[in-house]
């Protein structure tokens, strides 16, 4: 695996940005397709160095195959700010084309997956589920699709500036119902918690949301298993996640 | 433009190594820099001097914005104090430099063109040294070569020690592999390349340059030559790969 710490513009943020990405590379004489892609977002209050410093992330892409991205979205909980910068734009419009461009990272929809840990498994339910014929699959751990992220009352007003986020493209139980109708073409669904993590109910309640779609459009995995909030507890689940995940169909 | 600190395992090192990318990129809004987003780009393999690694282009020049005008990619490795050379006793810089390296990076990069015409390399010091016998020794790879007060002649280096691990025994350097002399003169005229070459007349590897120019001239190569005021030190070395740039790209005008 090659790793890279890439820096770069975004035209949606207006200002410098750096991102973390993991590269399966070919042997000598070996030509590669342009692989698989998981973008791979971070939680509060962490960055896009966190998964490489906290997690065995690269043992398991490398397992898999996987070429994995990792942005930054500061504490922007992936949203298009309201005192603050266009990070759902940023994530779910402008960086995959952006890394495309500089990485061989395959366009098809069913090699590219979104997974995020805490603010960052809001964020992948979010995005992917707004965007969902950009991402196949799905994972969410420790976390649940409520905007309650567990944030001051003021950074959310920077965030949304009270503008709900109903009705637009970051409302998720809208995002929810509308790839739902996909039927076949939904994205698939990986989601897992700790039984002693404190958004446990929040889980709990998306869970039951996606439950009550009848056929299973999502293939929904929800998994609760003992742990915490916190690496630990999400180390297991990643590479849990990218278990069920891999092989991809192709 | 974008900048990647690239960390990757070489299987001809076989160890894990470092190199700095920085890949042309599409940019509207951002300030005092125009981006342009190029495919099939023309690269600049950029290679370093003792003491140095892949950061150091980037920390004592301002080799983005230059590289920037052009929509150049540029690659820069480290390679230790490899001196660009399979060892004596020690690593395979040379094949990691002109087999693996390319590869690594059209494989990892694919936006960089894999044409011979548009792949460069360049370097200052013994980085300058390692252009010029990768330009003459591996031209099926890169189509031009530059120095920037190069180590021109490698016949000149005291013996034993590190020198001979990196070049073997001395008497065996003249007329060898790593002998920017012979390497010239084993080439046949069609398949001579482009070079470029630099020094400060402060530099005490002048007369060395100037061995190697004027051998390079007997030859008929198609060398441009350049010296003018300068030490070994990078104020010059910031200056004049600007020079390179423009003998790389001559139609090519910079606002």
């Amino acid at each position: 695996m090659a790793l890279m710490d890439i820096g770069f513009f975004s035209e949606s943020l207006g200002m410098a940005v750096h991102c973390m990405a993991l590269l399966p590379h070919a042997r000598e004489g070996e030509t590669l397709p342009k692989r698989q892609t998981l973008y791979l977002l971070h939680g509060y209050g962490d960055s896009y160095t966190s998964w490489i410093r906290k997690t065995n992330l690269e043992r398991y892409a490398a397992h898999h195959n996987l070429a994995v991205i990792m942005p930054d979205a500061q504490k922007s909980a992936y949203t298009d700010m309201t005192h603050g910068g266009k990070f759902f734009t940023y994530i779910a419009d402008e960086l995959p084309g952006k890394m495309r461009a500089f990485l061989p990272l395959s366009e098809r929809r069913e090699d590219t997956f979104i997974a995020g840990f805490s603010m960052g498994g809001y964020g992948a339910f979010k995005i992917g589920l707004a965007r969902p014929m950009q991402y196949s699959a799905i994972g969410c751990i420790s976390a649940g699709v409520s905007n309650d992220t567990p944030d001051t009352v003021a950074l959310r007003e920077l965030r949304t500036g009270g503008r709900p986020l109903k009705d637009t493209e970051e409302d998720v139980p809208a995002s929810i119902a509308r790839a739902a109708a996909l039927g076949k073409d939904a994205p698939r669904i990986y989601h897992t918690i700790g039984q002693e993590d404190f958004l446990l109910s929040g889980a709990r309640e998306t869970r039951d949301l996606l439950h009550s779609y009848p056929g299973d459009p999502f293939h929904y995995i929800y998994e609760e298993k003992p742990g915490k909030h916190g690496w630990e507890f999400c180390d297991g689940a990643l590479r849990d996640f990218l278990q069920w995940l891999s092989p991809a169909p192709r | 433009m974008a900048l990647l600190h690239v960390n990757f395992y070489s299987r001809t090192l076989e160890r894990e190594t470092q190199m700095d990318v920085i890949l042309p990129e599409a940019a509207k809004k951002l300030i005092g820099m125009e981006g342009v987003a190029t495919r099939q780009c023309k690269t600049l393999y950029l290679l370093h001097g003792m003491s140095d690694d892949q950061t150091v282009w980037q920390r004592r020049t301002s080799i983005e914005r230059y590289a920037a005008a052009y929509g150049l990619a540029v690659v820069m490795p480290t390679t230790d104090l490899g001196w660009y050379t399979d060892m004596y006793r020690g690593d395979k810089y040379f094949a990691f430099i002109t087999r693996e390296l390319p590869a690594v990076c059209r494989d990892l990069f694919p936006m960089m063109s894999p044409r011979r015409e548009d792949t460069y390399v360049a370097g200052l010091s013994m980085g300058g040294y390692g252009a010029l016998k990768c330009a003459l020794r591996a031209g099926d790879v890169f189509s031009r070569g530059a120095s920037l007060s190069g180590a021109a002649d490698i016949r000149q280096l005291p013996p034993g020690g590190y020198w001979e691990d990196v070049f073997g025994p001395r008497e065996q350097i003249p007329g060898s592999f790593n002998d920017l002399f012979a390497a010239a003169k084993a080439l046949p005229p069609e398949n001579r390349p482009p070079l470029y070459m630099w020094c400060g007349t402060e530099d005490s590897l002048l007369p060395g340059n100037h061995a190697l120019r004027d051998h390079l001239l007997a030859l008929g190569y198609d060398l441009t030559y350049a010296e003018s005021a300068g030490n070994h030190a990078w104020q010059w070395w910031d200056l004049h790969i600007q020079d390179v740039l423009r003998w790389l790209f001559p139609q090519t005008e910079v606002k």
